[in-house]
């Protein structure tokens, strides 16, 4: 209707106008959200809040490894003062069991505690106190039954039973068919015996990791608010709402309208709040179940320690071939995930740890064979990188010894190999776009100065201090993927208000990552707004759709894209409505950084404010839900192929490591990582999760360490288990490579994970250089490294002059 | 740590503090600076009892230079021994534990008393204090006593100091001339509990020959020890680099430490050569300016 509307003053373009920029937020460096809140102190996490009547709750948990529970003796308890409730597994109302991929993780232990730390009975009462003191009287009586700690043991026949079969809803990441077995997968490329027969060179080698604790600053704590009209209002610190929507609907025995989660805070997760966090939820309903009160349970460091879960350790026997000029020819892994005593996400790691076997290479030849296996200790989940650091360590340490073997350096062996598009990875997945590996490869190493002190340090001594470069590189598959598409999808809720200001609710979880201000860039970037205009709200379930889990650097690329869905469809209003005020066709608009402007004539303009005023008033919809799914994966467990997740976050890390070789101590100098995302939504918040996740990995690489003996956690605390401090943090040189994915907003990929990956290879690559010994086992802490010193007859070159 | 308070006193001055003690019965906890009960109460162990807020007695705190010793109060925090010119100077390996130890934080409520009475054999001021030849004062309404550092330890966590007794000070000789040196290894570069540590204290002369020489190792033992076969092998020869390193030797061969989950017995002992020789080479350095 050209020229039917009244007739409104155009905007000039004032002589002043900066250069326009293609985008005015996506790209831009600025400052989160929550950055004041955090450093003021005046942020809220879940122990924070309170209540009207507020109880609190304490868990018994079981002090054996494997057992029978004979009997749980809880008179004494319920008669200590200030008691409300004392809970067992009978008095779950619904069912006692959270959902995951297979059905066998109880809320309480029933008849058989499975890992020291099994939750058996909780204990509610008017004051924390009161909880604690009335939770020693809790008496459990059991019959211990053997208990198994490795893996390799609990897969031999007669191996004491931890887990017996079980078979979850189909589609739901696999079965285990054996016991003990929560998983089995294979990954098969080409022919391997010709892949080796065609090698001039073989290596051959057995790598293990080790667990790793999500050390988040907030430990697990959840409230549960039971409302007046029967809703179970839940609050606290996680990834997942809608897992725990879905538990405690089912723990309570309620239609899921009967329950709302709002995630609140979240100190952080790293993976560590995807899975456990509906046992502390579960545990909550139950208490404001039985009491009509809100329960509040909040774990101690140590009780979060003991009994949440943790990286897997993992035992790698890999092989690899390679012709004289360092072509890759063929690689044989196999591969055991220690999973603990209940499956939670066991085999969905075991999934991304195959297809990610064999990493950002060319291999004809590929076949890895991979067991999640049970264990009478800790249920191991999610961690931040997802079972990938176990097979990235392997994988690029051999890589290294290989190189050695050839007489190549790492970085040319790993140019020579390197995937781009066009190629085809382990999985046979063919890689269509968005390949930037070898362009991390080599910024990395130009940022490093990696050929130039790869070199000087070959000689380079200072009394008993060493100094070396290594190489740690990686690939990661951003999303669920195939094993994970059944509940892949996201959906957001976006409100323009009639100043001008936007309301935006996403499914998924801010934790720290910097979500929320992402999120707000890409809708400012979408409707035309001044980013301070857009709030981007913490998710409650019963507003907004379900958006799968906050996990697998999935959320800039899903809740971005669905947030772009909500966005067009209020764009397309306010391009009719401006098409009133200018004159023109729809069609003939643009958007462009907070003005609406002629394509063909862009000095004909007019500002997105006056346009959503105008639009409010004429009653257009300026409310819209937005809905994604993402691009299609497929796997086939019998021919251990296929497209196993849609794009590939690519990168390169350079370690520099000076060693004392007589105490075996090492100090990391300086980390320069190149990643390639895509495209950075905000560089510094991108430049963020590259730095911390390193300082991550150097915690894996160096010092982090559960010890375990006989299922008892020997260090559950901070000053035992030992992550890195600012005076342990290296120079850290972020870089960003930017080859976009057409499927991500404005190009983006993942970025949460990839930076802890290729940590721990890239400094035992550099402790290797500095010292010629090589750690097959990482944390390599002093003892280590003193130790494979001796063991390979590497001395302390020279002798110290004092 | 809930359960473990069954109330605080505050004792307004050390008469104050020494009746109290006298008078309570039972368990009693006294806190100074708390940076290691309060992590032990936390983790339940430390039995319920009375706990006996001393942080603000002014009267335990204070650094006093006399002719022949310096006095340090119970309450001198490690910050206040790092903020010293007199203990840099004359106590050096003593300076260096305290500068060394945990991170600002920590050190600005560490104490010396607390870190004594704690009697871990990890604490950082402690060997530095065996090799200052350090006295203990331990007070009581029964009177006061002095013990050598050497016999206040008994075991881990366990000490010579009776239920009514309180540290009062640590005084030091002043020793002209003496250098120090204080080296520990530990499982980071901050806010870490020492593997193993070694202090040496020594005259040395001109010719670098050693006069006397206390040499003390933490760590590796039940309580700090000394390594007397270390000090008689020193005596009277010149610190040159076989020597030191012959006494790293003779060191580690003298100690049996433990597995646990900072470190192995193996490196443990492996270390100790390293540290004391380092420990030792690092006084040359301070003797030569």
């Amino acid at each position: 209707m050209p020229g039917s509307g009244p007739t409104y003053p155009l905007a000039t373009m004032p002589p002043d106008d900066p250069t326009p920029t293609p985008t005015h937020t996506v790209g831009q460096r600025l400052e989160r959200l929550d950055a004041r809140a955090k450093v003021l102190g005046t942020a809220r996490y879940a122990d924070d809040l309170t209540f009207p009547g507020l109880l609190h709750l304490k868990v018994v948990f079981s002090t054996q490894p494997h057992a029978r529970v004979l009997a749980i003796r809880t008179d004494a308890a319920r008669r200590a003062p200030g008691v409300r409730a004392v809970l067992t597994a009978k008095d779950c109302p619904g069912e006692n069991l959270i959902p995951l991929v297979l059905p066998d993780l109880t809320l309480m232990a029933a008849d058989r505690v499975r890992f020291v730390g099994d939750p058996v009975a909780a204990v509610v009462a008017d004051t924390p106190e009161a909880a604690h003191d009335a939770a020693r009287l809790v008496e459990v009586d059991y019959e211990p039954l053997p208990a198994v700690f490795d893996v390799l043991e609990a897969l031999r026949p007669g191996a004491p039973v931890v887990a017996p079969p079980i078979s979850g809803p189909a589609g739901h990441g696999g079965a285990n068919t054996a016991p003990n077995l929560f998983n089995l997968l294979e990954v098969k490329k080409g022919d391997l015996a010709a892949g080796f027969e065609a090698a001039d060179v073989v290596v051959e080698q057995e790598y293990r990791t080790p667990y790793q604790a999500h050390a988040y600053l907030e430990t697990q704590g959840m409230t549960c608010v039971p409302e007046p009209d029967g809703v179970f209002a839940v609050y606290g610190c996680m990834q997942c709402p809608f897992y725990v929507h879905e538990a405690v609907a089912r723990v309570l025995g309620v239609p899921r309208h009967r329950v709302k989660v709002i995630q609140v805070g979240t100190g952080g997760g790293f993976g560590g709040k995807e899975d456990v966090p509906s046992i502390i939820a579960g545990l909550a309903a139950l208490g404001a179940w039985h009491t009509g009160r809100p329960v509040k349970l909040v774990l101690s460091r140590k009780e979060d320690f003991e009994t949440m879960s943790k990286r897997h350790p993992a035992l790698v026997r890999l092989k690899v071939g390679a012709k004289e000029d360092g072509t890759l020819t063929a690689l044989e892994e196999q591969l055991w995930l220690d999973g603990g005593a209940y499956a939670t996400l066991s085999p969905v790691v075991l999934y991304r740890a195959v297809t990610h076997a064999a990493g950002p290479y060319r291999w004809p030849a590929v076949h890895v064979t991979g067991h999640a296996v049970a264990t009478n200790k800790v249920p191991c989940g999610a961690f931040r990188g997802f079972g990938t650091l176990q097979v990235i360590f392997a994988l690029e340490s051999i890589l290294d010894e290989l190189a050695e073997r050839l007489g190549i350096d790492p970085l040319d062996l790993r140019l020579k190999n390197a995937v781009r598009v066009g190629d085809a990875l382990g999985t046979n997945q063919a890689l269509t776009e968005s390949v930037g590996f070898i362009e991390t490869l080599e910024r990395a190493a130009e940022v490093s100065g990696y050929r130039e002190k790869r070199e000087r340090y070959r000689t380079w001594q200072e009394g008993p201090k060493r100094r070396g470069v290594g190489l740690g590189c990686l690939l990661y598959g951003v999303g669920l993927g195939a094993k994970g598409k059944f509940i892949d999808r996201t959906g957001a809720h976006v409100q323009l208000y009639p100043d001008g200001s936007c309301a935006v609710s996403i499914g998924n979880a801010e934790m720290g990552q910097g979500l929320r201000t992402v999120i707000s860039q890409i809708a400012a970037e979408e409707l035309g707004l001044e980013f301070s205009k857009v709030q981007t709200f913490d998710g409650d379930t019963s507003r907004v759709p379900d958006s799968g889990p906050t996990v697998a650097s999935r959320a800039t690329v899903m809740a971005g894209n669905a947030v772009r869905d909500a966005c067009g469809q209020i764009r397309r209003e306010l391009r009719a409505e401006a098409g009133l005020m200018l004159g023109v066709e729809p069609d003939a608009l643009e958007v462009f950084q907070t003005w609406v402007r002629v394509k063909a004539a862009p000095e004909r303009r007019v500002a997105m404010n006056d346009v959503i005023a105008r639009a409010a008033h004429a009653r257009r919809a300026l409310t819209a839900s937005g809905f994604r799914l993402p691009a299609d994966t497929w796997w086939s467990d019998d021919e251990g192929q296929g497209k196993a997740y849609e794009v590939y976050t690519y990168a390169t890390n350079v370690c520099e490591v000076e060693v004392d070789v007589e105490t075996g101590e090492s100090r990391v100098i300086a980390l320069t990582a190149a990643h390639d995302i895509g495209r950075a939504i905000n560089p510094t918040l991108a430049e963020g999760q590259i730095e911390g996740g390193a300082l991550q990995g150097l915690g894996f690489a160096l010092t982090e360490e559960v010890h375990i003996d006989q299922g008892v956690i020997k260090n559950p605390r901070f000053a035992t288990y030992i992550i890195p401090t600012a005076m342990d943090s290296p120079e850290l040189k972020a870089v960003i490579v930017e080859h976009p994915y057409s499927g991500g907003p404005y190009g983006a990929k993942g970025i949460g994970e990839p930076p802890i990956m290729g940590i721990a290879p890239a400094v035992t690559n550099a402790i290797k250089a500095a010292t010629g010994a090589r750690l097959f086992e990482c944390p390599a802490t002093p003892e280590r490294v003193t130790e494979a010193m001796k063991a390979q007859g590497v001395a302390a070159r020279d002798e110290v002059a004092v | 740590m809930i359960g473990t308070v069954q109330r605080i006193l505050r004792p307004k001055s050390v008469d104050e503090l020494l009746s109290t003690l006298a008078e309570l019965q039972g368990p009693r906890h006294l806190l100074a600076g708390g940076t290691d009960i309060l992590v032990k109460a936390k983790d339940g162990k430390v039995a319920p009892g009375t706990w006996i807020d001393v942080w603000p007695l002014d009267e335990l705190r204070g650094v006093t230079a006399h002719d022949d010793r310096i006095d340090l109060g119970a309450n001198v925090t490690m910050t206040d021994v790092e903020r010293s010119p007199l203990l840099r100077a004359e106590a050096r390996a003593l300076w260096d534990a305290c500068y060394e130890a945990g991170a600002v934080q920590i050190r600005n409520r560490a104490t010396l008393g607390g870190n004594v009475a704690n009697a871990s054999p990890a604490g950082d001021s402690i060997p530095a204090l065996y090799s200052l030849g350090a006295t203990v004062h331990l007070r009581s309404v029964r009177g006061e006593r002095a013990v050598p550092i050497e016999a206040l330890f008994t075991g881990p966590g366990k000490t010579v100091i009776a239920p009514d007794e309180a540290i009062v000070r640590l005084s030091l000789p002043r020793v002209r001339g003496a250098v120090g040196a204080f080296l520990r290894l530990g499982q980071r570069k901050a806010q870490a509990i020492s593997k193993v540590s070694a202090a040496a204290t020594a005259t040395l002369g001109a010719d670098l020959t050693v006069e006397a020489a206390r040499v003390a190792l933490g760590a590796v033992a039940p309580t700090v020890v000394r390594a007397p076969e270390v000090e008689r092998l020193l005596a009277g020869r010149a610190l040159e680099p076989g020597l030191m390193a012959e006494a790293g030797e003779l060191a580690a061969s003298g100690v049996t430490p433990i597995t646990d989950v900072r470190s192995t017995k193996v490196y443990r002992r492996e270390m100790v050569a390293v540290v004391v020789r380092r420990a030792l080479a690092s006084l040359v350095d301070r003797r030569r300016g």
